[in-house]
């Protein structure tokens, strides 16, 4: 069941086939928005480390990195 | 496919909407009426044809031996196809099928598959050799609205009337495919922070996203796809889950006992 969301936890991508009950569904939802939290808090950071970085090396803005 | 909709009508159906109303009565997670009849074709093995609404959609089946897939060797090979020819729909182009049609094709067969309501096992001749191919065809005759739901309903009563045609081929007296699960593919629709089911042909193209369900018989979830760029909330994808599961056992105690 691939899930893709925005860091509002808005669902832009929902797929799924298998068997799910209803309550196994609201699981793999849940487990998906903490998993897609993560990988957020991750790329974020990772960005800016890198990009946020090399703005500052060119002695330009870095608040453009930061911007949500 | 891009359908186009008058700003005029699109602002009547919103405002229709926001008073918790649609254009032809329904409520919001009503479906307009249903009609399947069984058996419409006669060459076909099993055929149904599905009446949703003004919507209309035939499906058939036909049955022939078959080497099978070189992975599972013995067990039998579903293949789906949806045709959707341009009279059904000012928005259907000839040609090869488009991204729409692949979807609708991929999703029906999604719901017979996952839900196991057809055992491949049974299906199997000579195992590595011989195995049945099962073809469900979709045809859509008139789209007013929400033909994947009267896809998928009409590929499982196809299914459902189906002969195996074993004594054409050879293989010992005709018998009746054996089904064992009805899957329910319900269709919702997003738009502006409203859930519609079962949209017609006017408010299917007003929507940001459309999420399809399909239930099988003991409530289980065995599908889902969301199309469509626009983004649903948690709490409406868990709304449109109940509801679907709520519709698919009425559509099933209603038409499709096993």
């Amino acid at each position: 069941m691939p899930i893709a969301m925005t860091p509002a936890g808005e669902i832009t991508l929902l797929q799924m086939d298998g068997g799910l009950t209803i309550d196994e569904f609201h699981e793999a939802l849940e487990l998906a928005r903490s998993g897609c939290r993560q990988i957020y808090e991750v790329q974020r950071r990772v960005l800016i480390e890198k990009y946020g970085q090399l703005e500052g090396e060119r002695g330009e803005r870095t608040e453009v990195a930061t911007c949500d | 496919m891009t359908n186009v909709i008058s700003e005029i009508r699109k602002d009547y159906l919103y405002n229709l909407m926001l008073r918790g109303e649609r254009a032809d009565g329904r409520s919001f997670d009503g479906y307009r009426d249903i009609s399947i009849q069984r058996g419409f074709i006669e060459k076909a093995e099993g055929s149904a044809l599905v009446k949703l609404g003004k919507t209309q959609v035939l499906v058939g089946v036909k049955m022939q031996p078959g080497e099978p897939f070189a992975d599972s060797p013995d067990r039998g090979v579903i293949i789906t196809n949806a045709e959707l020819v341009p009279l059904a729909s000012p928005f259907f182009e000839p040609g090869p099928p488009n991204e729409m049609g692949i979807e609708l094709a991929r999703l029906v067969d999604r719901g017979v598959r996952e839900s196991k309501s057809l055992d491949l096992k049974s299906l199997c001749i000579v195992p590595g050799e011989k195995v049945w191919i099962i073809f469900i065809d979709v045809h859509i005759l008139d789209d007013c609205g929400n033909i994947m739901d009267a896809s998928s309903l009409g590929a499982i009563a196809a299914l459902l009337n189906t002969i195996v045609p074993a004594k054409k081929f050879g293989l010992g007296e005709d018998y009746p495919l054996e089904v064992k699960d009805v899957p329910i593919a319900t269709t919702a629709m997003e738009f502006g922070g409203v859930i519609l089911f079962d949209a017609d042909s006017d408010e299917e193209p007003i929507a940001s996203t459309k999420m399809t369900v399909i239930t099988t018989a003991d409530g289980r979830i065995c599908g889902m796809q969301k199309s469509g760029t626009g983004m649903l909330e948690t709490e409406q994808v868990y709304r449109i889950v109940d509801i679907a599961c709520e519709r698919a056992r009425e559509i099933r105690e209603k038409f499709l006992e096993v």
